[in-house]
């Protein structure tokens, strides 16, 4: 099984947006963020295209795989 | 089970009120969760000096449990909403997310009615001596008015209820939920083999229906905490 890391907690960060607005802004819940940004979840790719149009960046320069 | 979990949905407090809030609502949650544990203490005490318990003390002391459990998650929940004085901007996400916390609320009051009837019901007009939720099961005796109400409200609170919530929650918890309810399913498939070959080599009472719905409602809740705090 591939290992999906994503930058989701840095780019909250530089927002200064806390896990709960962020779960705001995607309809997703707090745990939810929780989950992706300790990589304990992966995000649908619904969801992973919101985060991306949040983020205004391509998915790939938000989450990426171990290759 | 299905774990709705509100976010904090920006309610723009801050300075103090958020602070106040935290404490009114502690405060009253805390009284009404200690008048019901007393009303409780005090009506199983009565049991126990009468030596007996029916159906129905069965149904009222599930009701109170049931109360005891929804006014706790309410005073953690909403007590953590006081808890930051944060204010989140409104966009469309925060609206559909405070729109789908007012119809969670709508939700949580449905199944407390619900679960409230059921109980109220088969404990109020019980003709036998069974309990719904016990191994003397087939003792119970209904009207089949009274029983076809019950069934169409046991539809809604353990079908309707439950799909409908999961059209309530993210993909997250909605994995964490698929994992409970796998954990039940293996849980009655491992469990009744396990239950039937035990009792045949003298270890165990026969497999009952009641056991079989225990053993599929534990490995769910036990499959959800797992995935919950471990996954």
């Amino acid at each position: 099984m591939i290992a999906v890391q994503n930058r989701l907690k840095v780019l909250r960060a530089m927002r200064d947006w806390s896990q709960a607005e962020l779960a705001g802004r995607l309809d997703v819940s707090r745990q939810a963020v929780n989950a992706i940004e300790t990589g304990k979840h992966d995000p649908s790719l619904p969801l992973a295209f919101r985060i991306s149009r949040l983020f205004d960046l391509p998915i790939e320069e938000i989450f990426h795989d171990e290759h | 089970m299905t774990n709705i979990d509100p976010n904090r949905s920006g309610t723009g407090l801050s300075g103090s009120l958020p602070t106040l809030g935290r404490v009114a609502i502690s405060l009253a949650g805390g009284i009404v969760l200690v008048f019901l544990a007393a009303t409780a203490a005090g009506y199983i005490s009565v049991m126990i000096e009468q030596r007996s318990a029916d159906a129905r003390d069965s149904a009222i002391l599930g009701a109170i449990a049931l109360a005891f459990a929804g006014v706790a998650y309410a005073t953690w929940r909403f007590g953590q909403r006081f808890t930051s004085g944060e204010t989140i901007s409104s966009g469309p996400g925060e609206a559909r997310t405070r729109q789908r916390l007012r119809t969670q609320m709508i939700y949580f009051g449905v199944a407390l009615v619900v679960g409230g009837f059921i109980g109220g019901i088969t404990g109020a007009f019980d003709q036998g001596d069974g309990s719904l939720f016990g191994k003397d099961w087939d003792k119970l005796s209904l009207d089949p008015s009274i029983a076809i109400l019950l069934a169409m409200l046991l539809l809604v609170g353990f079908l309707g209820l439950p799909l409908y919530g999961f059209r309530m929650i993210d993909d997250y918890k909605r994995e964490r939920n698929l994992i409970g309810f796998t954990g039940g399913c293996l849980g009655v498939l491992a469990g009744f083999p396990i239950w039937a070959v035990l009792h045949a080599g003298g270890f165990l009472p026969a497999p009952h229906a009641f056991g079989i719905f225990a053993i599929a409602y534990v490995s769910m809740i036990v499959a959800f905490l797992y995935a919950r705090w471990r996954l």
